[in-house]
């Protein structure tokens, strides 16, 4: 690995910031990109009282759990991606239809894996799981071409690109972002794992590296590769320390009904306990949902337009909060348990074989008011 | 009567009840490299997320979401319940429910005989006593003062703080920034120590908090005449403050300057670290989302609860465990070492028997404690069990002031004076209620966030009694039954249904304010639990026996508080519906005017500590050991010489702090 395939040199500064523009935006769509889906298959599992049964029953409780823990993180990777992008001075944009998400499609610009919105089932999940796949298949040399097709590879790609960056124009230069712009443990916190603040190349890597970890458990630099456990630590009792698991095998988790222990190696089944999964205790929400089919029904797309707009509002505040106000992350929450009511208020009107309504997940152009 | 067995392991120290007291003290106690053991009469229920789950299952269920609804009642390990307090009439006792009541007053408190304690519904409250409220004799000439002052125990108070994570800041916690003119101008300067914080910044002041502290702030009430105040009446100005709480906001990190707070004399090294939910779901609750139900039940665990420090008690039994196979083979590794960790080798260092009812303390010819027979059942609620002793060296009962004091009069414990179960006191809880001029924003958050100090401290405690009045959130909920009620009402009596029913609901509830009174007791000799044979558990356990009254002291403090109601409200422009039923089991009368009052679930006193210069009319010495067995000790609220008017459990976790040195102290 010594002769490392180098990237090719910048010209100057500003392409260099403006191909990293490029890439971090596309690492904050990406990160967003698998909010709705992994949002959608947990709001589609039946809670306690909505499940058919005499008598009370946890079901599920435990996928639900693990799905809300992989999409926090997510939430806390959108986060670590706009403190790169501020410590940069490039600024993240998260509510331009142009470049919001859009399902059915393939991540990575048509060249990753497939998202799609469907319910809990079997075959979602393991997509999902297919999202956080480590890009051990992939070879470096394609990667550092920027042929990557795992997110994993997209952020190796981009951490080399910056480091490239930093080593022709110096890290001063590139790293002019205002510190204000930085959300901090304080705006966030208790979800996922610790904010880093970026303040140059080493906070920056670091924050890419935990991304990166927390998806696949493998670094961009392979110090966990291969293993269950992402490195973070989980807020056990006092006193002891409990490692988490990363995405790829929390997914994997729900496939075998039981859970991986951190040193559980890729490739083996894992070794802890039962988890109960119930593939029947679903709203059987219709796959691949769209406008058209809300259309004739008045009711249906008043509901639908109610979810996207609070979808909207939290995408706007989400953008203010990365451009300045650190203080609105706090204040959107709410929003979030709103999105999760509107969505189940969907999944319970029946449209036609059985199935039900879903939220599409489109962006509504901020009102003027 | 069948024979007891031993049990096959000896510990340090035996300790009764699995509750915020009795994990504080396995906690400090195992982390000193002692062995523990504790008893709890309770099922294992609650410390993993499905057997929480089943408890929010039956909170969701109960169509009374009291205090306990969603825990288990069983036959094996009963608690009281609060839909069983029913008025006492004349000499026949009230026997409904787990209390027996003699009156005359029922006393209207509750608590959960179960794994985690009474912390599992509590709110979350955690304010400290007043540097006067342990002076009480020589300051007012009332009741007694307490062994020792507050500075003594303000060490204590900081662990416990960081113990349970409370929520708040010092800035807005000072005697002066809550508006509180203490009785003794220097004891604002005595309140927080320098360099001391909080572990977790507060949880903001809601919407309804704000609406009060606008309109109320200011208010003057006069604490001897009428609404008009004479210029030589003491006079008080009520001030809203937010109120310190046991629920994880946002962690306090490092100030501008990198420094971190001190805390009980010891410079902190790492911020605070909140905990979540124990079990597997560690990664919920790691902060407040306001659902609402922190009583009875947070279904997060973002507001703390004793299950979390039980937790860190066996997570200090792991890392001693992991230490002597380390220590025993030399070339182990860390993770080996936690790998070959044994059942046994856990349980000889710490053990918590679920299941298992302290039924007799058993003492030697030189008056020691020589062992606790307990009785163990196999299935919750078959009241079927078998005969069991545990040993140690010392010996804590912590189950609560009244479990404590069945436990210790079924043993004929402390028998050198008559102390034992007087002294029960409760914070005599009233409210008042109103509607707002405008839409307040009620049932969001949690139940309270801020209330009104201002009446806590004051010269007018020689002749009444001193309160603290609680900003609720959740509208009439308490008061009323609201929104259901209203509901009920608006259908029934109102015949609307519909957009106007909806209107109309949305209407009037959005403006539902509420004040709860919280008001001080004086420790009296008759208000007292006693056991009787006629009256047992399904286990053959001693109920408590409850008489109890409410003495004049509290009734001018009640009338007082009703007072600064009223006064608060016709300032704020608030409609008062404040109505009290004469046929509530609660009902007081006082110079004419009638109040309903609940209890508080706040059961102080009945073992009570004392000094040399007290020790007739005393249970425990300053350290809460008892007086006449020197392996015994009694630590919860019922340690309390008096009860304040601050919801007791920081209290009861600080005087926790405080026993576990000296039991520590008395193993070496």
């Amino acid at each position: 690995m010594n002769d490392t395939p180098s990237i090719a040199p910048f010209s100057s500064p500003d392409t260099a910031r403006s191909a990293l523009g490029n890439l971090l935006q596309q690492a904050l769509m990406l990160e967003l990109s698998t909010i709705p889906p992994y949002a959608t298959a947990c709001y589609s599992i039946k809670e306690q009282g909505e499940y058919n049964r005499s008598s009370p029953q946890i079901v599920n409780a435990e996928p639900v759990e693990v799905i809300r823990q992989v999409m926090v993180e997510e939430m806390l990777h959108m986060v670590l991606v706009a403190n790169v992008c501020n410590a940069l001075a490039i600024i993240p944009v998260l509510n331009d239809p142009a470049l919001l998400p859009r399902y059915p499609s393939r991540l990575l610009s048509g060249k990753g894996p497939m998202l799609r919105l469907r319910r809990f089932c079997p075959q979602q999940i393991a997509a999902f799981r297919e999202v956080e796949k480590a890009p051990d298949a992939e070879s470096y040399d394609r990667i550092m071409r920027g042929e990557y097709q795992t997110i994993g590879g997209f952020y190796i790609f981009l951490d080399a690109q910056l480091e490239q960056a930093c080593e022709q124009f110096g890290e001063a230069a590139l790293f002019s972002g205002d510190p204000a712009r930085q959300i901090s443990p304080a705006d966030y916190y208790g979800a996922g794992g610790e904010v880093i603040l970026v303040t140059g190349l080493s906070s920056a890597r670091e924050a890419l590296r935990e991304i990166a970890e927390e998806g696949e458990g493998a670094t961009i630099d392979g110090e966990l590769g291969g293993i269950a456990c992402d490195g973070d630590k989980i807020p056990g009792p006092t006193g002891e320390e409990r490692l988490d698991i990363a995405h790829f095998f929390k997914f994997d988790e729900i496939l075998h009904s039981r859970y991986y222990q951190p040193d559980d190696r890729l490739g083996t089944p894992p070794s802890g306990g039962d988890m109960i999964v119930d593939w029947s205790a679903v709203w059987p929400m219709a796959d691949d949902l769209s406008k058209d089919i809300y259309e004739k029904d008045m009711e249906l797309s008043a509901l639908s337009d109610q979810f996207d707009r609070i979808y909207s509002q939290l995408l706007d505040g989400l953008n203010d909060a990365f451009n300045g106000s650190p203080e609105r992350l706090g204040q959107i929450v709410p929003l979030m348990f709103r999105l999760k009511e509107a969505a189940q208020r969907l999944m319970r009107i029946p449209l036609c074989d059985g199935e039900t309504a879903g939220p599409l997940w489109l962006y509504r152009e901020r009102e003027g008011d | 009567m069948t024979q007891a067995h031993d049990d096959e392991d000896t510990y340090d120290v035996v300790i009764v009840g699995a509750g915020i007291a009795g994990g504080i003290l396995a906690k400090e106690l195992l982390a000193k490299g002692f062995s523990v053991l504790i008893l709890e009469q309770g099922a294992d229920q609650g410390h993993d997320w499905r057997t929480y789950r089943n408890y929010l299952d039956q909170y969701y269920l109960s169509l009374a979401k009291t205090p306990n609804s969603p825990y288990p009642d069983e036959a094996t390990s009963p608690s009281p319940s609060v839909l069983d307090i029913m008025p006492v009439h004349g000499t026949s006792p009230q026997t409904d429910g787990y209390f027996v009541q003699r009156g005359p007053v029922a006393f209207g408190s509750n608590y959960l005989n179960t794994y985690g304690g009474t912390t599992l519904h509590w709110l979350g409250t955690s304010l400290r006593m007043l540097p006067a409220d342990f002076a009480m004799a020589s300051r007012f000439g009332k009741s007694v003062d307490w062994p020792f002052g507050y500075e003594e125990l303000r060490p204590a108070y900081e662990k416990a703080e960081w113990e349970i994570g409370v929520a708040a800041e010092v800035s807005e916690q000072s005697m002066k920034a809550r508006g509180l003119r203490p009785s003794d101008p220097g004891d604002s300067e005595i309140f927080h120590s320098p360099d001391y914080q909080f572990p977790m910044h507060g949880i903001p002041q809601s919407y309804t908090d704000r609406y009060f502290a606008d309109r109320a702030d200011g208010t003057e009430v006069s604490t001897v005449s009428g609404t008009v105040a004479s210029h030589t009446d003491e006079v008080i100005a009520v001030k809203v403050s937010p109120t310190p709480q046991g629920r994880n906001s946002t962690p306090r990190l490092a100030d501008e300057k990198g420094a971190l707070p001190v805390v009980a004399g010891k410079q902190i090294e790492t911020p605070y670290q909140p905990r979540g939910a124990t079990g597997a779901f560690a990664f919920v609750g790691q902060r407040c989302e306001g659902n609402s139900s922190c009583i009875p039940i947070c279904p997060i665990q973002a507001k703390y609860n004793a299950m979390k420090t039980l937790e860190d008690s066996k997570a200090q039994a792991r890392v001693r465990a992991t230490a002597q196979n380390k220590s025993q083979a030399n070339s182990i590794g860390e993770k080996a070492a936690r790998a070959s960790i044994g059942k046994q080798q856990i349980d000889r260092i710490f053990r918590i028997k679920t299941q298992s009812v302290a039924s007799e303390v058993e003492l030697d010819e030189n008056n020691q404690v020589s062992g606790i027979v307990y009785k163990h059942y196999d299935f919750p609620g078959v009241p079927t069990y078998t005969l069991r002793r545990a040993r140690g060296r010392q010996y804590v009962l912590a189950g609560g002031a009244l479990e404590n004091t069945t436990l210790a009069l079924a043993s004929g414990l402390c028998r050198s004076n008559d102390a034992l179960g007087r002294n029960l006191m409760d914070h005599p809880y009233m409210m008042a209620w109103g509607r707002a001029k405008d839409p307040v924003g009620p049932f969001r958050g949690p139940g309270s966030t801020s209330g009104i100090a201002s009446f806590r401290d004051g010269h007018f405690r020689r002749e009444k009694a001193a309160f603290r009045l609680e900003i609720g959130n959740w509208g009439w909920n308490f008061a009323a039954g609201s929104p259901q009620s209203d509901v009920s009402r608006m259908v029934r009596r109102d015949n609307l249904f519909g957009c106007e029913l909806r209107q109309k609901l949305w209407h009037d509830v959005q403006r539902q304010i509420r004040i709860g009174v919280l008001v001080e007791q004086l420790p009296r000799e008759s208000n007292r639990v006693t056991i009787d044979p006629a009256y047992r558990t399904a286990m053959g356990q001693f109920r408590p026996v409850i008489s109890y009254d409410i003495a004049d002291y509290s009734r001018a403090g009640l009338a007082l508080a009703h007072k600064a109601c009223q006064q608060i409200f016709q300032r704020m422009g608030v409609e008062d519906h404040t109505n009290y039923d004469p046929g509530a089991a609660g009902y007081l009368t006082w110079s004419g005017q009638g109040f309903t009052v609940f209890g508080s679930g706040h059961l102080v006193g009945t073992h009570r500590m004392g000094s040399e210069a007290t020790r007739s009319t005393s249970v425990t010495d300053q350290y809460m050991r008892t007086w006449d067995h020197s392996n015994l000790w009694m630590v919860g609220c019922g340690s309390m010489p008096t009860i304040a008017t601050s919801n007791p459990t920081l209290t009861m976790a600080a005087l926790a702090f405080r026993a576990a040195d000296a039991i520590s102290e008395a193993l070496t």
